[in-house]
C-alpha cells in the first residue's frame, strides 16, 4: 500500500476556464450552424416552371396533346384550353392514360378523366395547371402554379 | 413471473436515459486526476494522447503547437471539403459552373470555399514549419526515426492534396497545371530519348497514362484527380496521421532535454542506451494512472512532475484549434479564393503560374522537366527522409539547433544556401546557360547539367564538408536541412515575384510588358 | 517545482482561449451579416421593392409589390447551357412602368424581350458578361477572370447578327448590317474565309467573335483594353496594333470600323438548337447553299479587288512588298486563254500570295469562277496571232544566260519571283503555254514594269526571235 496514491480531488472550476471553454464552444457551434445552411440551395438549378406549349391555333377544340418532357396533358374544348399534370399525387410517378381515365403504374392509383381519385393510395386528384398567354400569343403553362379543376382558359 | 418481467421492463425504460449515457461514456464527469486519466485512455479519440503530459511540452516554444495546428487544419479541410462536395460536380462541363455557383448563390458557399482554400495554403506552410521545428530540436532521433519518416510522407501527401485540389475547379490554372504535371510524369522520356535507350524504358508514357487515363487531358483526368483528392488521399492521410500521433506517445512523448523524465520511462528522457526493449518494458504502465509508486522501474520519480492531459493538454489543444479556426475564418472573410477563366486548351495563361508553394519547383522545372520535376524532388525528399538513419549521434532532444555549434552551422549554411540559390537563378538570367554558349551540345548534358542539379549538388557537398569540418553527422544534417529550406524559400520567391510572361526575369511586376 | 510556472502558463492559455474564441465569434458574426444582410443583390432588390410600392397605384401593381420576394432570381435554359441571374438585380426589365427609372431598374428598351422572352433566351446570349454572378462588377466582368465581358451598348447589335441573317436585321441592327455590307464591299473575303468561302491570306473568321481576350495582343492599343475596342483600333490601323501584319489598311473611319466590328463580333460559330435558329437565317443559308452565280464583276469585287484592285495595271503593294500583277489588262487577256485564267484562279499560285479558289479551297463554284473569267476577259478577244500549238525548242543554256541578264532582277535568279510573278511555280508551269510566255516576252505587259523585248527599251537591248525562243525554252525548265 505504500505506493498507492489517493485520488486527488479536482479543484473547483474557475470562471476564466469556463468562459474560454464556453466561448470556444459557441464559436464552433455557431460555425456548424452556418455550415448547416449550405446544403439547402438558395436557387434551384432548374429550367423555369413556365413553358410555352404552343400557339392556340395548334389546339382546336377537341384536341388532346401530351407534352411528355413536361408530363402535362393539354386539353382543348369549346370552353377553352386547360392543362393537367400527369404526375401522380401519391409518390410522383407518371400516370398513363386509360380509356376511362388514368392509372399509375407504381402503386395502382386510378383517376377518372377529370383527374379525380377513383381507387388506390393517391391522396388527391391530379393537379390542373395555370394556363396563360405570352405576348406573342403563345400558350404558357406553369407547372408550379395550380389552377382550380375544370377551369378552362378562354382563348 | 410475467408481471415481474413487466415491472423490470418499466424499470429499464425509466433507466434508459442514464444507462444510454453510461454505455456511451463509460464513466461520469471526471472528479479527480485519476478519473481524468481514465477518461483519456478509455476514450477512443483521446487515447492516442498520453494520459499525462510534461509541463515543458505545454510551453509555447516546445512545439509552437504546430502539430495540433496541422490536425486542426486537416479537420477544417475535411469538414469544408465535404460541404463543398455537396455542390461540386466533377465533370469538365459542369465543374467550373458549380464553383461559380458555390461562390455566388450557395448559402455560405463562398465563405466555405475560401476557408477550404486558405486552410490548404496554411497547411502547406504549417507542415514545413512543423518539419523545421522537429528537425531543429533533434526530435527525429532514436526512437523517433520512423515517426520522422511518417512525417515526411505526410508532407508529400499534403502537397499531393494541394495539387489534386486546385485542379478540381477546371479553370485555366487547373488545366495547365494538369498539363504540366502530366508532362513532368512523362519526362523520363526525355532522358530515355537523350540516351538513345530503346522504347521499353519509356516509363514516362506509362506514368502519364496512369495519371490522365488518356493521352489528352479531359474528363478521365478530372475523374482520377477527383478520386485522389476526395477518397484516396483522405483515407491514407487519416490513417497516417493517427499512426503519427499515436507514435508520439509510444515513442515517449515529446522530445525534451535530459533531466525532464518521462512518465512512461521510455524514450529520450532516459538515456537512449538504457531504453528498454518493448518485451522487457512494463506492459501496463500503472504509474500513468497514479495508482502505484513502485511497481515499475521509473515509478515514483515521475508522477509529481507531470500533469494530467485532461484538462491541461486538452485545453492547450483547443486553444491551437481555435487559433487555426480564427485564422481560417478571418482569411475566408477577407479574401476570396482565386478562380481563373474557364479551362481553355488553346491558349495558356502567360505566365502560367502554379500556386506559390509549387513555384520553387516550377523554377527548377524551367531548367529541365525530368531533373527539376522528378529527380531533384525525389533526391530532396529521400535525403530528408533518411536523415534520422544517417545521423544517429545520441544527444538530448528538444534543444534548438543542438546548442551553439549548431546555431553557427545553421547561420553559415543559410548564407551559403542563399548565395548558391541566388547564383543558380542569377547566372542563367544574366549569362544564359549551356545552350547559349554551346549551341550544339548534346541534349543529355542540358538535361543533367542545369542550375537546379548543380544547386542540389552544391548543397550535398556543403553538407558533407560540414560533417568533415565538425566531425558530426548532426551538424551535416543541420546544414542540409537549412540548405533545403533556404533553397525552397529563395526559389519560391523567385517564382512568385521575379518571373513574368514567358518565365522571363523581371525585378518588378510593373516591368511586365503589356500583353 | 514546476507547479507555480504551470499555473501561470495554464492561466495564459485560458485567457488566450477566451480572447481567440471571442475574436472568432466576431468574424463569424461579420460573415453572417455579410451573407444574410448586406449582400449587394439584397440591397438592390430591397430598393426595387420600395419602387414597386411607390408605383403600386392599382390592384395589379399592389399585387406585384406584394408578391415581390427578396431572393435570387434566375433564368435557366438547359438547351443553351445558360444560367442567368441578371434579373435578380434588373427586375424591372419586363415592367413597362419602369421606363423612367435609372439602371439597374429600367425597362428593357424596344420590343426585343417580347420576341426573345428571357426565360427562353436568357440575357447573356445577347449581352454576354457573367450571367451566374450576383455582383455587378463580376457580372460585367471587365476586370475579373471571365472570357466574355458584358458587350458595350454600341456593340450589342453584333448579337442580333449572331443568329439573324445580315440582310434581315437592317431595321433592328443597322450597324451590324452595314458592317456586313462593308465586309463584302471592301473585299474582306479576298483574304478571310467565312463559312468556307474566302481567301487564305488572313485568318478564317468563323469564330472570331468568341475569340478570348487573352488571344489578342493589347500592347499597342491606346483606348480601352476590350476586345471590341481592339477590333476598332486594329481595323483603323492594322500595322500599328500588330507589327508586321499583312492586313490591308483601308483607313476606315471610326463609324466604318464600328460597323465592321459589330459584324465581326457576330461571328461566334454558335451551335444553336434547331428551334432557336430564326427563319430568316435558315432562308439565308438556303440561298447561300443553292445560290445562283453572281455576275463576274460583283464576284471580282468581292474576292479579287482587295489585292488586284481594278486589275488594269499592276501596282506596288507596300505591305506585301511586291507588285500585284494585272489581271484585266488587255495586253494580258489577249494572250491568256480562258483555260489559263480558270486554272490559275482555281489552283492559285502555291507558295505565293494568290490562294486557290476552287470549291474545296476558296469555296467558289465552277460557274462562279467562269463568271470571273468572263469578267476578266471583258471585251478583249484572244489575239489572232496567238498560236497555242507553238512549242519553243531553243537552247536552254543560252536561255539561262539571257534570263540571268534580262529577267532575274525582277523574277529572281531561280524564278521564285521577287517583285514580279514567280515563274518556277507549279501552277504557272502547268498552265502557261509556250505561246503565252513568248508573247509576254516579245510584247511586254502594258501597264506594268514588264517591258517588251522585241524592241529596244531604255534599259534592255532588243532580243532576236531566236533568243526569245531560247529564253522561253529556259523558262519552261524552271522548277
Amino acid at each position: 500500500m505504500s505506493g498507492r496514491l489517493a485520488p486527488e480531488p479536482v479543484p473547483r472550476r474557475d470562471f476564466l476556464g469556463m468562459a474560454g471553454l464556453v466561448s470556444a464552444g459557441v464559436a464552433i457551434f455557431g460555425s456548424i450552424l452556418g455550415m448547416a445552411r449550405l446544403p439547402k440551395p438558395r436557387v434551384l438549378p432548374e429550367a423555369s416552371s413556365r413553358f410555352r406549349a404552343g400557339h392556340p391555333a395548334e389546339f382546336p377544340p377537341g384536341t388532346v396533346k401530351i407534352i411528355s418532357h413536361r408530363n402535362v396533358r393539354i386539353l382543348s374544348t369549346e370552353d377553352g384550353i386547360a392543362a393537367m399534370s400527369l404526375i401522380c399525387t401519391h409518390l410522383g410517378c407518371v400516370v398513363t392514360e386509360t380509356p376511362d381515365g388514368f392509372q399509375c403504374p407504381c402503386h395502382g392509383s386510378r383517376f377518372d378523366t377529370e383527374g379525380k381519385v377513383k381507387q388506390g393510395p393517391a391522396p388527391r386528384a391530379l393537379v390542373w395547371l395555370s394556363v396563360t398567354r405570352a405576348a406573342d400569343g403563345a400558350l404558357v403553362v406553369d407547372t408550379a402554379r395550380e389552377a382550380p379543376p375544370n377551369q378552362y382558359f378562354k382563348v | 413471473m410475467a408481471s415481474s418481467a413487466l415491472a423490470s421492463f418499466w424499470e429499464n425504460l425509466k433507466g434508459l436515459p442514464h444507462r444510454l449515457r453510461d454505455s456511451v461514456l463509460r464513466h461520469g464527469a471526471p472528479t479527480s486526476d485519476r478519473a481524468r486519466s481514465q477518461a483519456v485512455f478509455s476514450n477512443f479519440f483521446l487515447h492516442i494522447h498520453a494520459t499525462r503530459v510534461h509541463p515543458r511540452s505545454l510551453g509555447l516554444t516546445a512545439t509552437f503547437g504546430l502539430g495540433v495546428a496541422l490536425v486542426s487544419q486537416f479537420i477544417i479541410l475535411t469538414v469544408t471539403g465535404v460541404l463543398l462536395m455537396v455542390y461540386y460536380k466533377p465533370s469538365v462541363e459542369l465543374a467550373y459552373d458549380s464553383i461559380k455557383d458555390l461562390h455566388y448563390v450557395v448559402p455560405t458557399g463562398r465563405f466555405i470555399r475560401n476557408i477550404h482554400r486558405w486552410a490548404a495554403h496554411l497547411m502547406v506552410i504549417t507542415v514545413i514549419l512543423h518539419m523545421a521545428r522537429v528537425f531543429f530540436t533533434a526530435s527525429y532521433k532514436s526512437p523517433r526515426e520512423f515517426n520522422w519518416v511518417l512525417g515526411m510522407i505526410l508532407f508529400v501527401l499534403t502537397l499531393m492534396f494541394s495539387f489534386t485540389g486546385y485542379l478540381l475547379p477546371w479553370d485555366q490554372l487547373a488545366y495547365w497545371a494538369i498539363t504540366i504535371g502530366a508532362n513532368i510524369a512523362a519526362s523520363p522520356n526525355e532522358l530515355v530519348a537523350a540516351m538513345g535507350l530503346p522504347e521499353i524504358f519509356n516509363v514516362g508514357d506509362l506514368q502519364r497514362e496512369l495519371l490522365l487515363g488518356a493521352t489528352s487531358i479531359g474528363q478521365e483526368a478530372l475523374t482520377r484527380f477527383y478520386l485522389l483528392h476526395v477518397m484516396v488521399l483522405p483515407i491514407v492521410m487519416t490513417i497516417i496521421i493517427c499512426v503519427h500521433i499515436w507514435r508520439i506517445r509510444k515513442d515517449g512523448g515529446l522530445a525534451r532535454p535530459e533531466g525532464c523524465p518521462t512518465a512512461a520511462g521510455k524514450g529520450v528522457g532516459a538515456p537512449v542506451s538504457e531504453a528498454l526493449p518493448p518485451s522487457v518494458a512494463p506492459t501496463k504502465t500503472y504509474g500513468l494512472m497514479a495508482l502505484v509508486r513502485d511497481k515499475s522501474p521509473y515509478t515514483g520519480k515521475v508522477m509529481d512532475e507531470t500533469l494530467p492531459s485532461w484538462p491541461y493538454l486538452l485545453r492547450a489543444e483547443l486553444l491551437v484549434f481555435m487559433i487555426t479556426m480564427l485564422i481560417c475564418v478571418a482569411l475566408g472573410l477577407l479574401f476570396d479564393a482565386p478562380l481563373k477563366e474557364l479551362a481553355s486548351p488553346d491558349i495558356p495563361e502567360n505566365p502560367a503560374k502554379a500556386p506559390w508553394y509549387f513555384l520553387g519547383l516550377q523554377e527548377i522545372v524551367s531548367y529541365s522537366a525530368f531533373v527539376g520535376g522528378i529527380l531533384i524532388p525525389t533526391i530532396a525528399v529521400l535525403g530528408l527522409l533518411l536523415i534520422p538513419y544517417l545521423d544517429r549521434e545520441s544527444e538530448p532532444g528538444g534543444v534548438w539547433f543542438s546548442g551553439r555549434r549548431g546555431r553557427r552551422v545553421a547561420i553559415e549554411s543559410l548564407v551559403f544556401a542563399i548565395a548558391a540559390a541566388a547564383a543558380a537563378v542569377g547566372i542563367p538570367v544574366r549569362y544564359g546557360w549551356l545552350r547559349t554558349w554551346f549551341p550544339d551540345i548534346p541534349q543529355l548534358f542540358i538535361i543533367i547539367v542545369n542550375p537546379g542539379s548543380l544547386l542540389t549538388l552544391a548543397y550535398a557537398l556543403w553538407s558533407l564538408w560540414i560533417i568533415r569540418r565538425f566531425n558530426s553527422t548532426r551538424m551535416g544534417a543541420i546544414a542540409l536541412f537549412v540548405c533545403f529550406l533556404a533553397g525552397f524559400v529563395i526559389l519560391t520567391y523567385v517564382g512568385v515575384s521575379l518571373r513574368g510572361p514567358n518565365w522571363d526575369f523581371y525585378w518588378s511586376r510593373a516591368d511586365w510588358p503589356v500583353h | 517545482m514546476e507547479k507555480p510556472d504551470m499555473e501561470v502558463l495554464d492561466r495564459r492559455i485560458k485567457w488566450a482561449l477566451l480572447m481567440v474564441s471571442l475574436l472568432t465569434l466576431v468574424f463569424l458574426a461579420a460573415a453572417a451579416v455579410q451573407e444574410n444582410l448586406i449582400a449587394e443583390w439584397r440591397i438592390v432588390r430591397g430598393r426595387y421593392a420600395r419602387i414597386l410600392r411607390e408605383k403600386a397605384t392599382d390592384d395589379a401593381g399592389r399585387e406585384i409589390a406584394r408578391q415581390f420576394e427578396n431572393r435570387i432570381m434566375q433564368n435557366v435554359i438547359p438547351a443553351l447551357n445558360i444560367t442567368d441571374r441578371c434579373i435578380t438585380c434588373h427586375p424591372g426589365i419586363d415592367d413597362p412602368r419602369m421606363a423612367d427609372q435609372e439602371q439597374p431598374y429600367r425597362t428593357h428598351p424596344g420590343d426585343y424581350l417580347e420576341k426573345h422572352p428571357p426565360e427562353q433566351y436568357g440575357c447573356t446570349i445577347c449581352h454576354q458578361g457573367q450571367g451566374r454572378a450576383t455582383v455587378f462588377a463580376d457580372a460585367k466582368a471587365a476586370d475579373v477572370h471571365w472570357d466574355y465581358p458584358l458587350l458595350p451598348k454600341e456593340f450589342a447589335q453584333s448579337s442580333c447578327a449572331m443568329c439573324h441573317a445580315p440582310d434581315a436585321i437592317k431595321e433592328y441592327a443597322p450597324l451590324a448590317a452595314r458592317g456586313y455590307e462593308l465586309f463584302v464591299e471592301k473585299g474582306c473575303y479576298g483574304c478571310h474565309k467565312v463559312a468556307g468561302v474566302g481567301g487564305a491570306m488572313g485568318l478564317p473568321l468563323d469564330t472570331v467573335g468568341v475569340k478570348k481576350k487573352a488571344a489578342f495582343p493589347f500592347a499597342y492599343i491606346e483606348g480601352d483594353h476590350t476586345i471590341a475596342n481592339w477590333h476598332i483600333e486594329h481595323l483603323m490601323d492594322p500595322q500599328k496594333i500588330v507589327a508586321g501584319s499583312t492586313m490591308k489598311n483601308y483607313n476606315f473611319t471610326y463609324d466604318e470600323a464600328l460597323a465592321l466590328t459589330n459584324y465581326i463580333l457576330s461571328l461566334r460559330g454558335l451551335d444553336l438548337p434547331m428551334n432557336y435558329i430564326p427563319k430568316d437565317r435558315i432562308e439565308y443559308e438556303y440561298h447561300k447553299a443553292f445560290r445562283k452565280a453572281l455576275p463576274g464583276e460583283e464576284l471580282y469585287k468581292r474576292y479579287c479587288y482587295a489585292c488586284h484592285q481594278d486589275g488594269l495595271s499592276s501596282h506596288y503593294d507596300p505591305i506585301l512588298k511586291r507588285y500585284i500583277p494585272t489581271v484585266r489588262n488587255p495586253a494580258f487577256t489577249a494572250i491568256a486563254t480562258d483555260d489559263f485564267l480558270k486554272r490559275n484562279i482555281e489552283k492559285g499560285r502555291p507558295g505565293r500570295d494568290m490562294p486557290a479558289w476552287e470549291e474545296q479551297a476558296g469555296g467558289l463554284r465552277e460557274d462562279e469562277i467562269l463568271n470571273i473569267v468572263a469578267y476578266l476577259r471583258g471585251d478583249t478577244p484572244l489575239s489572232p496571232d496567238y498560236d497555242e500549238r507553238y512549242r519553243a525548242s531553243g537552247n536552254p543554256e543560252r536561255g539561262a544566260f539571257l534570263y540571268e541578264r534580262n529577267c532575274a532582277g525582277c523574277h529572281g535568279e531561280t524564278g521564285h519571283g521577287i517583285q514580279a510573278p514567280a515563274l518556277a511555280n507549279r501552277v504557272f508551269q502547268e498552265s502557261a503555254t509556250d505561246a503565252y510566255i513568248k508573247a509576254t516576252i516579245e510584247r511586254g505587259r502594258h501597264g506594268t514594269t514588264m517591258t517588251g523585248f522585241a524592241q529596244d527599251s531604255p534599259s534592255f537591248a532588243a532580243l532576236t526571235s531566236a533568243e526569245i525562243e531560247d529564253l522561253v525554252t529556259f523558262v519552261k525548265t524552271l522548277q
